[in-house]
């Protein structure tokens, strides 16, 4: 009985001893793109030993929810586009969307408004694309992205 | 006297006939007459316009570019501006009564805006009673045209959009009996005759403005009995069959007023931005004296030519309206004191900027040969920004000289193109075809194929990244030598520029330092085919055959071909066909031509982001990096491109708003001292630091996810390690294993899953 205590108590041990001396498991690295999603990465090794480059600052951003848009020029453009789609203007939508477009790409009301505007136009392939960069640019789970799917 | 009455029928007979042919000659001359007369009367020329500035609270507008494009439309600076066309500065306001224009989606209003800046950028944007105003567009600038045969240029003005001074300032000096007579007036030609002597000049002549008209339209001015004898016959035809206002109305529109070049300036509204830069409802007094002076003499009383005898002249007329008290006796003695008031100098032609006007004209006789712009008088409206242009040609021309100087380069040898286009639309905002922008010669932003080099090496790159099992930005990937037998029995022995070799490295870092072995070996273990294939799905159709040098760029492109190209990475993976041409309206302002911009997603964003993330790196620590401290706390992307024996220099680069690509060369293609980085790129960096560059919106997309790493052993590590690099996968691509801070002991993934960690 006391050897077979020795025993499992030599395991006991012996597994602890394993336990601590496997490696910590890593935490998972805490996401750090967040709003305002800006990362710096760290510097890399030169290949010059005597150059020391600044640290590449690759700022990356998460797509924006279209209610955070400020720009009242994009709002005053995004606006008229709607008055002519429902007046069935549909080239002067397309126009004044792509005015917008010029002010800010990454609005993805701007390819709803031209999406909207081909389909009822007829060009149903071009209206696809459109919703296509619209849902590259908007968040999930938005009006403005449930609209975009329904145009895909 | 059967002798006599034989007589009388003889001349009854030949009076009858006479008469007869004479009638038949008037039913000729008054077919002829209303046949030109009615419907369109001219071959009206196309006119081709810049963009409209669009002014906006947060628009990337300065103060010097607003007073710049407010000067090329010839805006007069005031201390106050209080009517259309005017402009005053304040610091750092700008108050400007805007002209207005009717666009083709909906008017601009004439009115009067406060625009307020703050560094290069409007801060607040308000009209007359302080106001917000979301949005406004100044009129666009018109940059061309095409003319019809006879290269006669006329702005056809209604006559409700003359100047009622201008109109009786002509019939005082011309034709004072305009409305009275019926063509001709015998009372006016001895009028003439009397205000002639007494002045000791020609004044006035005797030819009503239906005869001048007449003169201008059917006969000529030959100095013939024939032709005065149809000039009177016509006249009288004219006046039977139209109003007194059709005539005068053609007469401004048609009346000849001077020469530019080759291009004939007819019409009182072409003249008036001829010689003025200003439409003609903003001239004021002295400027309509001397239009309507020049009448007598374009050439004689040129402003530019024969500035004195224009002030003469001017000055007369400025008299006869103070007489008939068209104009107040106690302003005749200011306004004869003031200046003829005349632009700079002439427009000698109206194609400022013929590098991006020739890509204007090959788009409009591809894309919309149905149309005639040589006499319908249609509206062109392209994306051409004047200021932008203005920048890039004098980046390019400065930067030759200053590169033929700096690296001893036989003076005038040295080429260059660039290209600027919008990000997004595909649209082309600026080009420039050589070193003399405004030499319209061999265009080489269109026309110059030449050997891309390792501008390639983004298609390379991308090509094996679409492989996310296979390569992400941390693979591992080997630069060193090889020599590849071919097998005609050549061999192929790539090198890197320096010569020198890398070893193992990511991939990422090694399209940043744009190394041609590592590129070598990637490319081909994915087969050139695959990497041309990849070519073609960003937007260029090329016949290159599938030999590993064209790999490292030994295949040519057009600068316009490589904007096409880096668009449609810029434009996170859709491709567009680039475009000079917005819109185009006939006379009556109805849409003309129509065409779709197309848009077409070729290549997954989530792809497209981690190649735009390796082109960032080659701005940060990669051949780019010299632009670091011009461009501080700005993100950009780019790729130096260099040619063997460096006859080429590349560089393609994008900002939040540009993509621009610039080429630098000889055109007898001999070596030059010059690279990617240290030619093309210093052209893109001066163009870029005029127009002000914005960040990158670098926009994750779904699919991607960034993971700290250590780029020397392709592995997971923390977040706090000094050799991590923070890098972008696709679709789940990150390393399975993990490393510690410290290198050691690499974990496998399966024993965190054990440990439940």
């Amino acid at each position: 009985m006391c050897r077979l205590k020795n025993i499992l108590l030599s395991a006991l041990i012996g597994l602890l001893v394993l336990t601590g001396c496997a490696t910590a498991p890593p935490s998972a690295p805490e996401p750090v793109v967040s709003a305002p999603s800006v990362v710096v990465g760290p510097v890399l090794e030169p290949i010059d030993p005597e150059y020391i480059p600044e640290p590449p600052r690759v700022a990356v951003q998460e797509p924006r929810v279209v209610e955070s848009n400020q720009n009242p020029a994009l709002d005053a453009l995004v606006d008229q586009a709607l008055r002519f789609l429902s007046e069935r203007e549909y080239a002067r939508a397309v126009s004044t969307a792509e005015r917008a477009m010029s002010i800010d790409r990454y609005d993805p009301r701007v390819y709803l408004l031209l999406a909207q505007a081909h389909k009822f136009s007829g060009n149903l392939a071009l209206s696809r694309q459109y919703a296509e960069r619209g849902l590259a640019v908007s968040q999930p789970d938005t009006d403005t992205s449930r609209a975009l799917e329904n145009l895909k | 006297m059967s002798r006599a009455i034989k007589i009388f029928k003889l001349i009854y007979q030949l009076s009858l006939i006479c008469i007869l042919i004479l009638v038949g000659y008037m039913i000729w001359l008054d077919f002829r007459v209303t046949s030109e007369f009615s419907g369109r009367k001219w071959d009206l020329p196309s006119h081709i316009y810049a963009r409209p500035l669009e002014l906006f609270a947060g628009a990337a507008v300065s103060q010097t570019e607003l007073v710049w494009e407010l000067e090329q439309l010839g805006y007069r600076r005031v201390s106050s501006a209080k009517s259309v066309g005017q402009f005053s500065i304040a610091d750092n306001r700008v108050q400007l009564f805007v002209r207005g224009f009717d666009f083709w989606d909906q008017n601009e209003e004439p009115r009067l805006l406060m625009v307020e800046f703050y560094g290069d950028q409007i801060s607040t944007l308000r009209d007359a009673k302080y106001s917000p105003v979301g949005i406004a567009r100044l009129e666009p600038l018109r940059i061309g045209g095409i003319f019809p045969e006879k290269v006669e240029d006329r702005i056809p003005v209604a006559l409700g959009e003359v100047p009622p001074l201008l109109v009786a300032t002509l019939i005082q000096v011309e034709d004072r009996a305009f409305f009275e007579h019926y063509g001709f007036s015998i009372r006016g030609i001895i009028r003439s005759l009397l205000t002639n002597v007494a002045a000791g000049e020609i004044v006035g002549g005797g030819s009503t403005i239906t005869q001048q008209l007449v003169k201008n339209f059917f006969v000529g001015s030959e100095q013939r009995l024939s032709r005065k004898v149809n000039e009177l016959l016509m006249s009288m035809l004219l006046e039977f069959h139209y109003s007194k206002e059709e005539i005068l109305e053609t007469y401004l529109n048609e009346v000849f007023l001077g020469q530019s070049g080759d291009r004939a300036i007819h019409g009182f509204g072409m003249a008036s931005w001829h010689y003025f830069r200003q439409p003609l409802n903003e001239i004021g007094p002295e400027k309509i004296a001397l239009l309507v002076g020049m009448l007598k003499g374009p050439y004689t009383y040129n402003p530019w030519s024969k500035p004195d005898n224009a002030l003469d002249r001017r000055n007369l007329v400025l008299s006869l309206m103070a007489n008939d008290n068209l104009i107040a006796t106690e302003e005749l003695a200011a306004l004869q004191e003031n200046p003829l008031g005349q632009a700079a100098r002439p427009l000698l032609s109206l194609n400022p900027f013929p590098g991006y006007m020739r890509l204007v004209r090959d788009e409009l006789e591809r894309e919309y040969e149905e149309l005639d712009f040589h006499s319908e008088g249609y509206e062109v409206f392209t994306s051409l920004d004047p200021w932008v242009q203005n920048q890039l040609e004098d980046s390019v021309s400065r930067g030759v000289d200053s590169l033929e100087a700096g690296y001893r380069i036989d003076e005038g040898h040295l080429q260059a193109a660039g290209i600027l286009t919008r990000i997004g639309s595909g649209q082309i905002t600026a080009l420039v075809g050589g070193r003399d922008p405004k030499f319209d010669g061999f265009n080489r932003a269109l026309f110059a194929d030449r050997a891309i080099g390792s501008l390639i090496k983004p298609t390379v790159y991308l090509t094996a990244l679409q492989h996310p099992h296979r390569y992400t930005l941390s693979t591992l990937i080997e630069d060193a030598p090889f020599i590849l037998d071919a097998p005609n029995g050549e061999t192929w022995v790539p090198q890197n520029y320096d010569g020198l070799a890398r070893g193992q490295l990511a991939l990422y870092s090694a399209m940043a330092n744009s190394l041609n072995l590592a590129t070598a070996r990637l490319g081909l273990d994915l087969e050139v085919q695959t990497v041309l294939d990849t070519l073609a799905i960003l937007g260029i159709d090329v016949d290159w055959p599938d030999f590993p040098a064209y790999l490292l760029g030994a295949g040519g492109l057009t600068p316009l071909e490589v904007s096409t190209l880096f668009h449609t990475i810029a434009a996170d993976g859709f491709y567009s066909p680039l475009t000079t041409i917005q819109g185009i309206y006939d006379s009556d302002g109805e849409q003309a031509g129509i065409r779709v911009r197309e848009i077409e997603q070729r290549i997954d964003p989530a792809y497209v982001h981690l190649i735009q993330y390796a082109m960032q790196v080659v701005m940060l620590e990669g051949t780019g990096k010299s632009l670091l401290s011009r461009f501080p706390d700005t993100a950009l992307a780019g790729k130096t491109g260099t040619t063997n024996d460096s006859r080429d220099s590349w560089f393609a680069g994008f900002d939040g708003r540009h993509l621009g690509v610039f080429w630098v060369g000889r055109d007898d293609n001999k070596a030059m001292p010059l690279t990617g980085a240290t030619g093309a790129l210093e052209l893109w960096s001066s163009t870029f630091r005029a127009i002000g560059a914005e960040s990158i919106n670098y926009v994750r997309p779904p699919n991607v996810e960034y993971f700290w790493v250590d780029p020397e052993k392709n592995a997971r590590t923390d977040d706090n390690c000094s050799a991590a690099v923070y890098l972008p996968y696709a679709y789940e691509s990150e390393p399975d294993q993990y490393v510690r801070c410290d290198g050691t002991g690499v974990v496998e993934s399966w024993l965190n899953r054990f440990l439940g960690m």
